[in-house]
């Protein structure tokens, strides 16, 4: 799923999303900075970013609601910008503040969408309004904003797509709703094959059900990876400051690196390449953590004059 | 066996299909998993603890490899016979491997020689047989 | 008693608003009945006072009479206790302030019988019509309130619906398709806009100097017909324009949805259906203004200043109107819609004004070239502004692609 392998081994059958060298400005702002990734059939793919990263842009250039500056997205075989209906059937998107339709009553307005799916399950639609105490004759404008993102994800999920884009589709929901959530979609991912890509700031969501898991930090993709891999082989590696001084190059499979306030260094790494290591990372005092996807992000993201590399 | 049983940390370091896999495990040697009792479905644990099949289908599957589990027709998962799980010293040593190799860093971070750690773990070991 | 006194209290301090507007109505009809009770000595030109006392008075008891039906609905949830003996309090305090007061204080002032109906008439009109916005506001909120879309929805599973009315519904009201009594009461509506005021002319025409009557009878419809067109034509541009208004997420349900048709299908399926419906209602206006016309028997000339006029309406406001969609960085739908209206404005003036009809002299013929030179300038820059906007437009791959600055 690396998204740094040659185009002509990506068989376009197999992944239900592409998108290549997307940048995007707004006002003169470089909002996505050559963005490239793929999914799989049947992955998970969590986008996680911090607020202002560019996730809902580049979820728009993917869905075709947005015209990118340069670069291409293809989703299920067909380019974004100009879907076909057949296409459109397969596919969902939730955005994040749905606002659609909002003079329809909430069966009016699942009747009336549904009308346009072949697949459409109303059984599903009837018992997820029943389980989630929402009144089919309330006016949507009138919904409180987790009823509202509810009733937009029972107009997706009902709808049966093959890709299910959803941007921050948990925000507004409660625990219970949320823990219902991503069981539908854990289950629909795994029986059904049904891929999906979603962006949050919410990591315990990721970590439950994402397959591979994606950091966008200021319009740059950062990390690429399946989510089992990452847990195994990063690790965060603290030298004191006598022992930094020695690593002044970068480590075989490292990362990203900041510098502490006391003077030593923060180093994450990949543990997947085996050439040994400088003597400095494995003096005493120099202290191995397995990292999880919270620490990775924020030992990623958060440091100002973080210097980080590419793999 | 109820999905309830398992006790899943996603935000844990350590990869949620190694977390089964290492409680079912634990469960299968300690014999609260007698041989031929019936595991969850990886439908029923994905749905219990919201997570992806996937990640459940790959620890069975890890343990089915291992000679832990064995498949049954109709009837999903199921610890194997003892027979069946006859194994090297080898391959149970394999097992404990990430144990080792924590304890190894540990030890060496503490800077620790290694006589006195194994002087330790050889008292433990003795003590639990 | 205390919880009484904290109640007004809290009423009264929560909002000075209520005490505000109160005051307000009050000095404003205290004022027309001044004037009333002025202009009442001069003969033939009382009923013009007694117009806009009746105005002024159907505007303050709808204004009464809705807070007051809110205030006791705020009661009644309230759960207040002795609420029968308020409830009589209220009511009989507003057929007392809404009806028995004016009517009172104009007989006093020697209105007459005519003047006195007149104002019980405004209070009916005024309090039925607050009642009835409260009642449509409650029935909004309740469960029977729906939009109907039975013949949307396919009988046979596995049959879309016709892309044509998804078009309609996706782009909501008033372009969906309603039952025939919503229909039947924009109709009403629209009718009530054209016939107003021309109908209150016909009825004082007595009071009114014969020369001065024509006049007075043709700026009535000329507002009647103003406002009629507002309502068919430049309301609904405005709900398409809050549509495409990329703050709101509208426009990615439309353009997700399956059925509608490939990128020039769609286009071409908004633009018709977008314009056809207030195009027909436009149409409709027309054909009565000219009916009017006719039955007036007014000169030819005016047959053609009253196309002329229809024909400027969709000129002026439809280029601004793909403009803001083109290119939504333009200020706001409100002030889009102020600027669509105020240059209808400007032009119909010109056409109305009596530049045409005086007799011809040089100065006047050399005025009219200027006049005429300077609206085909301007139409010309609207239409060019137009074309442009409308190529962006087909640039694009679909049309409800989020164009940002």
């Amino acid at each position: 799923m690396n998204a740094t392998s040659a185009p002509g081994t990506i068989e376009s059958r197999d992944f239900v999303l592409i998108c290549r060298n997307i940048h995007k400005r707004f006002d003169g702002r470089k909002v996505l900075d050559d963005v490239s990734f793929s999914i799989a059939k049947g992955a998970v793919l969590g986008l996680l970013g911090r607020n202002g990263a560019g996730k809902t842009t580049l979820m728009r250039i993917l869905v075709g609601l947005l015209m990118p500056e340069s670069g291409s997205a293809t989703v299920l075989d067909e380019p974004a910008l100009r879907m076909s209906d057949a296409a459109k059937t397969r596919l969902g998107y939730v955005p994040q503040k749905p606002e659609s339709l909002n003079w329809m009553t909430v069966e009016n307005m699942l009747q009336f969408v549904g009308s346009f799916y072949p697949r459409w399950d109303s059984e599903y639609m009837w018992n997820s309004l029943m389980r989630w105490n929402i009144s089919p004759s309330q006016r949507l404008a009138k919904l409180s904003p987790g009823e509202r993102q509810r009733v937009a994800l029972i107009r997706v999920l009902a709808s049966c797509p093959e890709l299910l884009i959803l941007d921050e589709p948990a925000s507004a929901l409660d625990p219970v709703a949320r823990r219902d959530f991503l069981r539908e979609i854990a289950l629909r991912a795994g029986e059904a094959g049904t891929s999906v890509l979603f962006s949050t700031h919410i990591v315990s969501d990721l970590e439950r059900i994402a397959s591979h898991v994606c950091f966008l930090h200021e319009g740059k993709l950062l990390l690429d990876t399946a989510m089992d891999d990452l847990k195994e082989t990063h690790v965060r590696l603290s030298v004191s400051r006598e022992a930094a001084v020695g690593l002044s190059k970068p480590l075989p499979g490292e990362i990203a690196r900041h510098r502490r306030p006391d003077g030593g260094m923060s180093i994450v790494l990949t543990r997947k390449d085996l050439t040994p290591w400088p003597a400095a990372a494995t003096a005493s005092g120099a202290t191995f953590e397995a990292m999880n996807l919270e620490d990775l992000f924020i030992e990623i993201t958060d440091h100002p004059g973080v210097a980080w590399y590419p793999r | 066996m109820e999905s309830d049983e398992l006790l899943i940390q996603p935000s844990s370091a350590e990869p949620i299909y190694r977390q089964i896999a290492q409680q079912l495990r634990r469960l299968i040697a300690s014999g609260r998993l007698s041989p031929g009792a019936d595991l969850p479905s990886v439908r029923d644990v994905a749905g219990r603890h919201a997570i992806n099949p996937m990640t459940v289908s790959r620890a069975y599957g890890q343990l089915e490899s291992e000679g832990l589990l064995e498949r049954r027709r109709g009837k999903g998962m199921v610890v194997a016979a003892l027979r069946g799980r006859a194994q090297s010293a080898d391959r149970r040593l394999q097992q404990l491997q990430p144990q080792l190799d924590e304890l190894a860093r540990q030890a060496r971070e503490l800077g620790l020689p290694a006589e006195s750690v194994l002087d330790r773990l050889r008292v433990l070991l003795e003590t639990d047989q | 008693m205390t919880r009484w006194v904290r109640f007004a209290g809290a009423t009264i301090n929560g909002t000075p608003m209520p005490l505000v507007t109160l005051l307000l109505m009050v000095t404003a009809w205290s004022a027309a009945a001044e004037i009333y009770a002025v202009t009442i000595q001069i003969p033939r030109h009382s009923e013009f006072a007694a117009l806009v006392l009746t105005g002024l008075h159907v505007l303050c008891s709808w204004l009464l009479v809705f807070n007051l039906a809110g205030l006791l609905h705020d009661v009644q949830e309230l759960r207040l206790p002795q609420y029968r003996q308020l409830l009589a309090v209220g009511l009989s305090g507003i057929f007392g302030f809404v009806f028995v007061v004016p009517c009172a204080i104009v007989w006093s002032l020697h209105g007459g019988a005519r003047d006195v109906f007149l104002i019980a008439m405004g209070s009916v009109a005024g309090s039925a019509g607050a009642l009835l916005w409260r009642l449509r506001r409650r029935a909004r909120s309740a469960p029977a309130a729906r939009i109907t879309t039975v013949g949307l929805v396919p009988s046979l599973p596995g049959q879309l619906p016709k892309p044509w009315r998804a078009v309609r519904v996706a782009l909501g009201p008033p372009f969906a398709p309603a039952s025939w009594k919503r229909r039947g009461i924009e109709l009403a509506s629209l009718c009530a806009a054209v016939a107003g005021a021309p109908i209150l002319v016909l009825i004082y025409k007595d009071s009114l100097q014969p020369s001065a009557f024509p006049f007075v009878l043709h700026a009535a419809e000329f507002f009647g017909f103003l406002a009629a067109i507002g309502l068919c034509w430049i309301w609904p541009l405005s709900r398409l324009l809050a549509i495409f208004n990329p703050e709101r997420g509208a426009l990615s349900e439309l353009a997700l949805l399956p059925g509608l048709g490939g990128g020039k299908q769609q286009l071409r399926r908004l633009y018709l259906v977008a314009l056809g419906v207030p195009g027909a209602g436009l149409l409709l206006l027309l054909t009565g203004a000219l009916l009017l016309v006719k039955l007036q028997h007014l000169p030819h000339g005016d047959y053609v200043k009253l196309a002329l006029e229809f024909l400027l309406i969709p000129l002026i406001t439809l280029p601004i109107l793909v403009g803001q969609i083109a290119k939504p960085s333009m200020p706001a739908a409100s002030s889009v819609m102020v600027l669509m209206v105020s240059q209808t404005w400007t032009f119909s003036i010109l056409v109305w004004s009596d530049l045409w009809d005086a007799p011809d002299s040089v100065t006047l013929h050399r005025l009219r070239a200027l006049i005429i030179g300077i609206v085909l300038a301007a139409l010309i820059v609207f239409i060019g502004f137009a074309i442009h906007a409308l190529r962006k437009l087909l640039q694009r791959p679909h049309p409800f692609v989020e164009v940002s600055s």
